[in-house]
């Protein structure tokens, strides 16, 4: 008998035992507790890359010449460009402690100056690309793109990604984007023409795709702007106008606003919850246009844009403040001031209050809420509207 | 990258467009009541939009006009029971749509329109989204809100006394109808007045 029952045993693994989840009861408190003990410790301290075992910095430079295609740089030039000034007040430097971290001979040379050149050389061939692209449009705003594609933020974020964090030599740590940033310039400084080019045509040009011009760039009066240049361009007039709206006198109105050129041309058009808004969206629209900034813009990368002459645009396009008249605000929006939240909840609830409000009074929810929701902390019976009739179902 | 960009100005009212609710209008003369609730319900519940989701509140406001003279196919005015039931004593009731119709010109397109929504939670917020008005005259709030026009769901075609009688007389005739015959649809025979039945043995007075 019992061998019969044996053999109609489909599996061995049948006794709950083997269940790889179940814990046995003291063991579940006792694993929830060690867990809640890490929560309460918090987040282990960050630790440097380079007090592991493994670190060796000279390694880590060759690797990093050849990851940024410049391995024909000596090891001293690398050190000095990614040497803070800072770095000489470390501790186990001033102590002068063997094999100071992160490594190599601590050395006297630092990257201040090296910094500054690398700054203008990144400059040149960004604008130089700049300009190959945005031919139409004006200096002011290769400048504005300019000083936004080389700020710390920018940089540091490069920074991070080719793995410089690990190798500057500074005081701090965690590295500063100030420092991530400056260690990147200074690579800039110690490159040659070519490599600076590759440089910025391999890691800061991507970023422009991230870009919207229109932030980089706020003018503060663009409708002004926009008519000046279409009039030097023979369009003698200008004017918005409102293609669609809807929900005007709603919570949430949407306006859809045109620029239109002599009456008849499209040359820019946007949305915005108010007519204000939608007009200042559209003339910057129309601006974008004007100067070829579109979405269907294709932007050179890589080898496309190596094999550009980019020394041919060397000199500054036409200023912004020469082509529009004494009078127009060519200024960049004044960020010192607060600007109101554009969400202008009290507009609106004044909008309903005003005009729906005196119109159609309150609405009858609460009368009708037999209709609506039976959600009532009341929960009075409705049985007096218990027989149907025309007059109590419609 | 370590660092994220903030809502550009584009982004935002490129949003906004996204999400804004459209205000439709649509004319509900000589509409077929079922397929006008069927498409308007549609448009309530936000289904015509890419965005759409069960659980995303994105439906247009609409606004019906012409209420009263919304059609219902062939008898249906008088054969389109409304069944209502409470569930109480007394509270069961089958009206039909005509004596409705009689009393509020707006509620048979607001039945039909909340039949076609479904039977889902969601549905007394989305009606709540409808406009209804009888006529043609609508409040200047909502005149102005609105931003779109649907198409109606059937054409409109003219109604017998609509046609002028230089139209009726230009029209060609096949048949030519003798003097005394009579045609009915012109104006209606007037009422014989109820049938007295004589008292038995009692002459005309």
């Amino acid at each position: 008998m019992f061998r019969h029952v044996a053999q109609n045993l489909g599996s061995r693994n049948t006794s709950i035992q083997s269940y790889r989840l179940l814990r046995t009861r003291w063991e579940r408190g006792y694993l929830k507790d060690l867990y809640h003990r890490r929560q309460i410790l918090g987040a282990d301290p960050a630790i440097s890359r380079s007090s592991y075992p493994n670190w060796d910095y000279d390694s880590e430079l060759y690797a990093f010449g050849h990851r940024i295609g410049a391995p024909e740089i000596s090891e001293d030039q690398y050190i000095k460009a990614l040497t803070n000034e800072s770095f000489f007040q470390r501790a186990d430097v001033e102590e002068n402690v063997e094999s100071a971290q992160p490594g190599a001979e601590v050395g006297t040379e630092h990257n201040a100056e090296l910094v500054k050149r690398g700054e203008q050389n990144l400059s040149i061939w960004l604008k130089r690309y700049l300009r190959f692209h945005l031919a139409k449009a004006p200096e002011e705003l290769i400048e504005a793109i300019d000083s936004h594609l080389l700020d710390d933020e920018c940089l540091a974020g490069i920074a991070s990604h080719l793995g410089i964090d690990h190798l500057v030599r500074t005081k701090e740590f965690p590295i500063s984007q100030e420092s991530s940033a400056d260690a990147f310039r200074a690579l800039a400084g110690v490159f040659s023409d070519e490599k600076v080019k590759n440089l910025v045509i391999d890691f800061i040009v991507p970023q422009l795709v991230d870009i919207d011009f229109a932030d980089i760039y706020p003018l503060a009066d663009p409708l002004a702007v926009v008519t000046d240049l279409l009039k030097s361009n023979g369009v003698t007039e200008i004017e918005p106008r409102v293609l669609r709206s809807a929900g005007e006198n709603s919570a949430e109105p949407i306006y859809v606003v045109a620029i239109y050129a002599d009456k008849l041309k499209n040359v820019g058009q946007s949305a915005g919850e108010s007519l204000a808004i939608a007009v200042d969206m559209a003339a910057r629209e129309a601006l974008l246009r004007l100067w070829d900034i579109t979405s269907e813009k294709v932007l050179f990368f890589g080898d496309r844009a190596a094999n550009v002459p980019l020394e041919r645009y060397s000199q500054p396009n036409f200023s912004l403040s020469q082509k529009c008249s004494p009078g127009t605000n060519t200024n960049i929006i004044d960020h010192s001031q607060p600007v109101e939240s554009p969400d202008n909840l009290i507009e609106a609830v004044l909008r309903y209050r005003n005009v729906v409000d005196a119109e159609v009074g309150k609405s009858y929810t609460k009368r009708l809420r037999h209709k609506f929701s039976r959600g009532s902390l009341a929960k009075r019976s409705f049985r007096y509207l218990v027989k149907p009739k025309p007059y109590t179902v419609a | 990258m370590s660092y994220r960009r903030a809502v550009s100005r584009f982004d935002r009212v490129n949003q906004w467009l996204q999400f804004s609710r459209q205000w439709h209008v649509i004319d509900a003369n000589q509409q077929d009541a079922e397929l006008l609730g069927d498409k308007v319900a549609r448009y309530l519940a936000g289904k015509h939009k890419p965005i759409f989701h069960p659980e995303t509140d994105c439906g247009d406001h609409v606004v019906v006009t012409n209420c009263k003279d919304i059609a219902m196919h062939a008898f249906d005015w008088k054969h389109t029971i409304y069944k209502f039931n409470m569930e109480y004593p007394k509270s069961k009731a089958d009206i039909p749509a005509w004596q409705i119709h009689d009393y509020d010109q707006c509620r048979i397109a607001f039945l039909s329109v909340y039949r076609s929504l479904g039977n889902n939670l969601l549905r007394r917020r989305h009606i709540q989204r409808l406009h209804l008005f009888p006529d043609e005259e609508m409040a200047e709030f909502v005149r102005k809100n609105i931003g779109s026009q649907l198409r109606q769901v059937q054409g409109v075609v003219k109604r017998s006394d609509e046609y002028t009688a230089e139209e009726r007389a230009n029209f060609p005739r096949v048949v030519k109808f003798a003097d005394k015959h009579v045609v009915d649809w012109e104006k209606s025979i007037p009422n014989p007045g109820r049938h007295v039945k004589p008292v038995p043995g009692q002459k005309d007075k």
